[in-house]
């Protein structure tokens, strides 16, 4: 197997044409990018665009293969579409399902804020656009997919709960209470709301999925609520699994992460680092040693590329940092070469130099093993 | 046995209106002047007040909606002090940028008066809620005092200063939210100098003084705790195991958060009155108060006020005694 295979995280920032008024600046940047990654028809497209004669959907689907295409001409192994048919990984996934009702924003931090539901019955997946989502992604893309699916765990912990919590047993304390409502909550999820996505995504041909799981490490007293969860989600799948984990406390993941029947887990650690070069010592890999300590069974894609600056790490700070990784982990094999996270935030210019940085510099890593 | 709820009153900090959300949102964005954000949430504060009024709290909340999280207007306003990197609040979903000490703490400007409506709260009896000096270093990063503990003192120094610059409009009660006092059980120094920072300020403040405790199971400040130079104690019965409080007394007024500020599920009134009646049966004090058992920031504004409609209806049904 090759070392250090590449993969993007999931999300990237919505195409031009999805995100801005239309107008000739933005039919434009479609134009660019439509040339510059080689979206085969795209001419057709821009026509469109000029003559304001397209449908919202065929918009999504151009994204979509704009987004493929970004991910493919930077080289990467296993791409995706961005998610540019999602709302946003919460949103997205309660939307389609029954029993959740959304009751407004909640402050994250500052002014950002997201629209947090109340899960007020039992949960029941009514819609799938995931399906749809993965055949076009099927149809076109030239590499590997891996297709990301909000996990159960977070599902459950960016809610509200008023109906477990109501059919609760009575007990002397609330604790109990609260933590016997919780169970049932991140379980009913996982097997009635995330499980059947799976299985359809897996009886249409998906191999790879990601389950990301944000949240994974926000109530330390829960983390094996949250592997038990996500084992039961994938019981008896024939797929690949990642677990996508990002600005998190990883220490709290221990011991039982090692329990998880995942292949992949991948963390953030780029936004942790220096970005001088070198593999002697890397602050933002130390967590690696836990992994290495614990000797976990699955590979793991630590973050070279941090999605929160438009810093552009150059090759060679990318291929210092798998190399550190590789050190720690005393196994390059079980090294995947990845972003911390989805590249939402950043503009495409920045998001396709940062993926083409991320495969050339795991290629100097590869080239500097197998010099030794 | 006869309970008396002498009071009502909410356990911290209130949500933003979506129209306050979209305003700070857009302050950031660069495409509203902060004196806009700024006079609707003072609209925003001043309804709040009168909904309270017209409820019947005891004890009236600002709302404290200037502020992005309880200590950024220290962090952004003592000298020694720089805001800091992004940081997950204790278990939730929510995020607040921690303070960094870089250097002695000093205080050469009035800070709340640029947070607070002080010009609502005139002939109001109202409540401040302000971080617990020790909860205020534990979620800091210190690179400056060579002992916590003076830390710890400073900050409860600033508090007093703080409380004497409101003059005449000075809150009829201080809660001091302190999660970090029942994280985990804290040693004998720790206690001593919490006890120490608590008795300068209840030294230098005419009105109540609370400490609430929430998060996590309150039995970890207990027994210090409750003979602690405070009035009020706030515990969280949604964190706490009741059976490791049994058997307690405290001298001063216990305040329940009933409500779980953290859920949209709203309590009804008897299941009010049994949470109260679950923590009143362990520990018995002198009377009680009935509250949140944490800020409402957590909840979209309208739950918020559904919530706090429903607590005050609670009250109304307990005030005076209920057996």
């Amino acid at each position: 197997m090759m070392l250090f295979p590449t993969q993007e995280v999931g999300s990237l920032m919505r195409a031009p044409f999805l995100r801005k008024r239309l107008d000739e600046v933005v039919i434009s940047e479609a134009e660019y990018w439509g040339r510059m990654l080689g979206v085969e028809g795209y001419e057709v497209l821009v026509d469109k665009l000029r003559r304001k004669e397209y449908a919202p959907e065929e918009l999504r689907d151009w994204a979509s293969l704009y987004a493929i295409r970004l991910h493919e001409a930077a080289g990467l192994d296993v791409v995706w579409d961005g998610e540019q048919r999602r709302i946003e990984m919460y949103e997205h996934a309660l939307r389609q399902v029954r029993g959740v009702e959304f009751l407004g924003k909640v402050k994250v931090w500052d002014a950002e804020t997201y629209n947090k539901a109340a899960i007020r019955s039992k949960p029941q997946l009514v819609e799938n656009s995931y399906i749809s989502e993965f055949l076009f992604a099927k149809r076109h893309a030239r590499r590997e997919l891996k297709v990301p699916i909000t996990g159960p765990y977070t599902l459950a912990d960016w809610s509200f709960d008023e109906y477990y919590i109501a059919k609760a047993r009575p007990s002397e304390s609330l604790v109990e209470r609260k933590r016997e409502a919780r169970r049932e909550m991140v379980f009913d999820l996982a097997k009635e709301v995330v499980r059947p996505v799976v299985l359809s995504l897996v009886e249409n041909g998906a191999y790879r999925i990601q389950i990301d799981e944000p949240a994974a490490t926000t109530k330390p007293g829960e983390v094996s609520l949250f592997v038990e969860a996500f084992n039961e989600l994938v019981r008896g799948v024939n797929a690949r699994f990642t677990i996508h984990i990002c600005y998190s406390d990883y220490r709290l993941l221990f011991p039982h992460i090692l329990e998880a029947k995942t292949h992949e887990l991948s963390i953030e650690c780029a936004n942790r680092d220096t970005v001088r070069p070198g593999h002697s010592e890397r602050p933002g890999y130390q967590v690696l040693k836990l992994f290495k300590e614990y000797s976990a069974n699955f590979m793991i894609a630590p973050g070279v590329i941090d999605v929160h600056s438009d810093y552009v790490e150059p090759p060679e700070l990318v291929r210092d940092r798998l190399l550190y990784a590789a050190k720690v982990l005393d196994d390059p094999s079980q090294i995947i070469a990845c972003n911390d996270c989805g590249l939402r935030t950043r503009r495409w210019d920045v998001a396709f130099r940062k993926e083409k940085s991320l495969v050339e510099g795991a290629r100097l890593a590869r080239e500097a093993i197998e010099r030794c | 046995m006869v309970l008396e709820v002498e009071a009502c009153h909410l356990g911290g900090v209130m949500p933003r209106s979506e129209e306050l959300i979209t305003a700070f949102r857009r302050l950031a964005e660069g495409r509203e002047s902060y004196n806009t954000v700024v006079d609707l949430a003072w609209r925003e504060a001043s309804a709040l007040i009168e909904m309270q009024r017209r409820m019947g709290m005891t004890y009236i909340v600002e709302g404290q909606l200037l502020w992005h999280d309880i200590l950024r207007p220290f962090a952004e306003h003592l000298e020694g002090v720089k805001v800091g990197p992004l940081t997950r609040w204790f278990d939730n979903n929510l995020f607040y940028k921690r303070p960094i000490i870089v250097s002695n703490l000093v205080r050469n400007t009035r800070i709340l008066e640029k947070y607070l409506f002080t010009d609502l709260l005139k002939g109001v009896s109202w409540k401040l809620i302000l971080p617990e000096p020790y909860t205020f270093y534990s979620l800091s990063i210190n690179q400056s005092y060579n002992r916590w503990e003076d830390l710890v003192l400073d900050f409860a120094g600033i508090i007093v200063e703080e409380l004497r610059s409101l003059e005449g409009s000075g809150p009829a009660l201080l809660q001091l939210s302190a999660p970090s006092l029942v994280e985990k059980r804290l040693n004998v120094d720790q206690v001593e100098t919490v006890k120490e920072a608590l008795r300068l300020i209840k030294n230098g403040f005419s009105g109540l003084l609370m400490v609430h405790l929430f998060f996590h199971d309150a039995s970890n400040a207990f027994p210090w705790i409750l003979d602690a130079p405070i009035d009020i104690m706030g515990i969280d019965p949604f964190s706490t195991n009741p059976g490791q409080i049994r058997g307690y007394s405290f001298e001063g007024a216990l305040a329940v958060g009933c409500m779980d500020a953290r859920n949209s599920y709203v309590e009804s009134s008897e299941e009010i009155k049994a949470i109260l009646s679950s923590i009143a049966e362990c520990v018995n004090a002198k009377s009680y108060h009935l509250t949140t058992n944490t800020d409402l920031e957590y909840l979209p504004r309208r739950v918020a006020d559904a919530k706090m409609e429903r607590l005050a209806a609670a009250y109304r049904l307990l005030r005076g005694g209920m057996s």
